[in-house]
């Protein structure tokens, strides 16, 4: 036997070594026919284009090894890193045991897995091994009682984390028969998983190299046989996911939901816009589908889901893939995706922000909804007059547009801030957008934040020629109507001399900051709450603070999406010494059910999910809502009593200044 | 069977102004198409599909001024050609400044006998602007075609037509030979608002635009000089003291006062 530590290679199995070589052909041959049936269903073409390679790999390890997403959920995100790790370091030390034997060994004569390297080598094995376990065993407790109620349970899920234990238990017998037939002289706790089965092994008296050359056959073949079934099961995900998803990963920020490159001639080409078939489905959207790892986190957080509504995300994507896979050629809708499954989205991303997968449901809904949108069918009736209130009017209510500039002129003779001219050069150019213009409610957000402006001494004039952003074209999929719309506001734009745009309402703020540069414009665009805390900052406001109690509710489009969260707690926090954060606040903010069009349609069905909101804001007592969006107001305005507020930031602020009189 | 449709492109209420005078500043509105001929349009093209016919829309100008109000007409009869139009024959001419029902009525006959000739003709059951539900019973005088008005139901069958009309108290069943105009209400179906992809492919249907001297008309007289809105004030008369028996007492007998009621 071997004088110092090391392997001894293919003990008691020498004469079927041969076995190992055979089942890993056969396993890659099948893995790779699997990968190589969904990188052609995706991209047309083997090998496909290759990704940007440092993107790639900072994906490839930001979100695959170092798992950022799957963490976000400590709980079965930690289980999930446990088995990954896991099977990572088992994985290695296997490659490195092979390459010792079919490499350095059987060319050179010499082996690397020696003296203390092994020692460390075989540690690694056991906590790799014993992690995996701890892991799989977290996950099938899970799926006994702790489990989301969308998460799919079928026998088949409990079979994998099964199959994977028992490879592993298996891995740990051999080790602990080879362990006790040669070197529990010298191992000691280095395989102290090893070791401690080997002693209780010792004393029942089995045919130990019988039960070895049996469990060895089983043990790899079953592994084998899980490698070559990746692609084929839930599994796909480590190369679907993990690898492809990851590399793969949209490079626009996941706020701007693209189009069609040429809307006009798609339409020309094909008669229609977006997807009315699988095959309309671009690459990155049918990779996503074979991405999805089904961890209904993305159910989880939806608003639709939680209100009763007909969408799961999860699910469509999930029966969008099966449709792939079977090579379903006919129209989805409805034939096979009932159509308030697409218009229940809220556009709220909830769904994107939780993925680990990076799939971006919202942008497959869209393109789903503009094909409906192109046929004028499945659409709510609501949803088309949204269109065609733009058509005529430039705005999704179907308000007389001649309203719009007399509240325009109204802002400006209240609050002392000039409507912006030609030829006049601005610091900002106020956007008063829609929702603000024609609710009169909402009018009032404009007029404090113009007051306080002018207040701080703010370089600001208001822009006379607005109409839609083309937010609620571009969700509701008419991609026509809303580059028509971009076109009109670009050349609006060009009429003024301005640095930054100013909005109070975060849908055009993420179209005018993501979605307009597509077209040649690149505005610099700042949310009111962004500017009222650098004033607050500057000291060109000081409020006084009270102790009036305050609950803030982020906006999809300006937390989640847009990532701005700190500022308007900012400025909660200048005016009150009582700030009550909801349970979902934040990232994980939940919607308010306007977004995505349904500010102006409503799919009636289960509750509504203001009301959801209304109730969460509610329970934490506080006498006034904070928001920062006019859709939100609104929404809230509706469900509220006498017995709270809703107010926007800007409105709180004014409040806080006028006591005070200004610094 | 070719089925004709009478379009009006009606001024729009959404956007409706008057001076301080109580007139109607008329050029400063814009044209949308009237509420009931999308009802029109929407049976016109059942019918033509069940028989392998065209519809054909036709349309007058009536609003004025004509070059300023032609982009918002031309819009109107591409959205009737997006809700089911193959060809559309209008007038357009700048001599017109306003129209009373026989003269559209006149004008469009002359459409339609040199444009197609089509043995049925569907038309709202009134225009949303100016609600005169006359057009149809004019223009079937003068084409001498038969005519049924507010049609909740239409079939064609044996060379005519079978109607049900909602005069409002019962309905009634009609049979009517063709030749026929056919006014329509909202009942009779609910069409789907044309999406901006569907107006844009309707920008390949044929338009063709003629003026009143091609028709060997001569215009209008006498012109209209101005429109004004008559407008009602509520009189809000708000009943609070009683029971809710006396209250609803007192207020079916004021509206039984006002003539809102019939005892």
């Amino acid at each position: 036997m071997v004088e110092e530590p090391g392997i001894e290679h293919f003990l008691f199995v020498e004469d079927i070594e041969a076995l190992v070589y055979i089942t890993l052909v056969i396993s890659a041959a099948i893995f790779l026919y699997g990968l190589y049936r969904r990188v052609v269903s995706w991209f047309g073409t083997f090998p496909p284009p290759l990704p940007s390679p440092g993107r790639a790999l900072r994906n490839i390890v930001v979100y695959g090894l170092l798992q950022r997403r799957v963490v976000r959920k400590p709980s079965t995100g930690g289980m999930h890193v446990l088995v990954f790790y896991g099977f990572i370091i088992l994985f290695i030390g296997t490659v490195l045991r092979a390459l010792e034997y079919d490499i350095t060994l059987r060319f050179f004569g010499t082996r690397f897995l020696v003296g203390d390297t092994y020692l460390v080598f075989k540690f690694f094995m056991n906590i790799g091994g014993l992690i995996a376990i701890i892991g799989l065993i977290g996950l099938l407790l899970r799926r006994g009682g702790f489990k989301s109620p969308y998460l799919p349970d079928r026998p088949s899920d409990y079979l994998l984390l099964i199959t994977l234990l028992v490879i592993l238990f298996t891995g740990f017998l051999l080790d602990s028969i080879a362990t006790l037939s040669y070197r529990l002289g010298w191992i000691g706790l280095y395989d102290f998983i090893g070791v401690a089965l080997a002693s209780s092994l010792e004393g029942l008296g089995l045919d130990l190299v019988g039960l070895y050359r049996g469990l060895w056959v089983f043990h790899m073949v079953l592994a084998q046989l899980s490698v070559a079934l990746i692609p084929y099961t839930k599994l796909g995900h480590i190369v679907f996911g993990g690898i492809f998803n990851y590399a793969y990963a949209r490079e626009r920020h996941p706020a701007e939901i693209p189009g069609p490159e040429d809307p006009e001639a798609e339409a020309e080409e094909k008669g229609y816009i977006g997807v009315l078939s699988i095959s309309d489905l671009n690459w990155k959207e049918r990779m996503d589908l074979d991405a999805c790892i089904e961890c209904s986190r993305c159910t989880d957080v939806c608003p639709a889901t939680a209100s009763g509504k007909p969408l799961s995300p999860m699910h469509l994507i999930l029966a969008l893939r099966d449709l792939a896979r079977e090579g379903y050629e006919g129209e989805l809708v409805p034939e096979k995706i009932e159509p308030d499954i697409l218009w229940s989205c809220v556009t709220c991303g909830a769904c994107v922000d939780a993925c680990p997968m990076l799939i971006h449901h919202v942008e497959t809904i869209i393109d789903i909804r503009r094909g409906l949108v192109s046929k004028g069918e499945e659409v709510p009736e609501d949803a088309l007059n949204v269109s065609y209130n733009l058509m005529r009017y430039g705005n999704p209510m179907g308000y007389d547009p001649m309203e719009r500039a007399k509240v325009i002129e109204e802002l400006s003779r209240e609050t002392g801030v000039p409507i912006a001219e030609e030829g006049g050069e601005y610091e900002y150019l106020f956007w008063v957008g829609c929702q603000t213009v024609y609710e009169p409610a909402n009018r009032e957000i404009a007029k404090s934040l113009l007051s306080l402006l002018r207040k701080a001494g703010v370089d600001v004039a208001i822009m006379p020629d607005e109409t839609c952003c083309g937010e609620p074209a571009k969700r509701i999929g008419d991609e026509l109507m809303y580059v028509e719309i971009v076109r009109m506001n670009i050349e609006g734009f060009s009429r003024y001399r301005f640095k930054k745009l100013l909005v109070n309402c975060p849908h055009g703020y993420t179209v005018f900051k993501h979605e307009y540069k597509r077209y040649g414009l690149s505005l610099d665009v700042v949310h009111h709450t962004q500017l009222l805390s650098q004033l607050l900052r500057e000291g060109r406001l000081r409020p006084k603070r009270r102790d009036r109690s305050i609950t803030f509710h982020d906006p999809c489009y300006l937390g989640r999406w847009n990532g701005v969260l700190e500022e308007p707690r900012e400025v909660i926090r200048s005016i009150t010494s009582d700030f009550r954060e909801m349970p979902r606040n934040g990232r994980r903010s939940f919607c308010c059910g306007a977004g995505g069009g349904q500010m102006f349609y409503e799919v009636k069905r289960g509750e509504r999910i203001s009301r959801l909101r209304m109730m969460e804001a509610r329970e934490t007592g506080a006498e006034v809502i904070g928001t920062a969006c006019p859709f939100c107001r609104t929404m809230f305005l509706a469900e509220a009593n006498d017995s709270v507020e809703v107010l926007d930031i800007s409105q709180l602020l004014e409040a806080a200044v006028d006591e005070d009189g200004k610094a | 069977m070719d089925v004709g449709v009478a379009v009006k492109a009606a001024l729009d209420l959404n956007v409706l102004r008057s001076n301080p005078d109580g007139s109607v500043a008329v050029e400063n509105i814009p044209l949308v198409i009237s509420e009931y001929d999308r009802n029109a349009v929407y049976e016109a093209r059942r019918i033509a599909d069940s028989t392998r016919g065209r519809v054909i829309i036709y349309s007058f100008l009536t609003w004025w001024p004509a070059d300023r109000k032609e982009k918002d007409f031309e819009n109107v009869i591409r959205e009737a050609l997006a809700l089911g139009g193959d060809e559309a024959y209008v007038v357009v001419d700048p001599t017109v400044s306003g129209s009373e029902p026989r003269f559209t009525a006149k004008v469009l006959a002359s459409l339609i006998r040199k444009y197609g000739s089509p043995s049925l003709v569907i038309t709202g059951e009134a225009s949303t602007d100016m609600t005169s539900s006359s057009i149809a019973p004019y223009l079937a005088a003068t084409l001498g075609y038969s005519v049924v008005t507010f049609a909740r139901s239409l079939k064609v069958s044996d060379g005519g037509i079978v109607v049900e009309r909602d005069v409002e108290d019962y309905i009634e069943t009609v049979r009517a030979s063709l030749p026929a105009v056919v006014s329509v209400t909202g009942e009779i179906n609910s069409p789907r608002l044309p999406t901006l992809l569907q107006i844009r492919k309707a920008f390949r249907k044929p338009l063709v635009k003629t003026t009143l001297s091609e028709l060997g008309l001569s215009p209008m007289l006498p012109k209209y000089s101005d429109y004004r809105l008559v407008t009602v004030k509520r009189k809000r008369v708000i009943l609070e003291d009683g029971s809710p028996e006396e209250l609803v007492d007192k207020l079916v007998s004021y509206l039984v006062e006002e003539g809102v009621l019939k005892r």
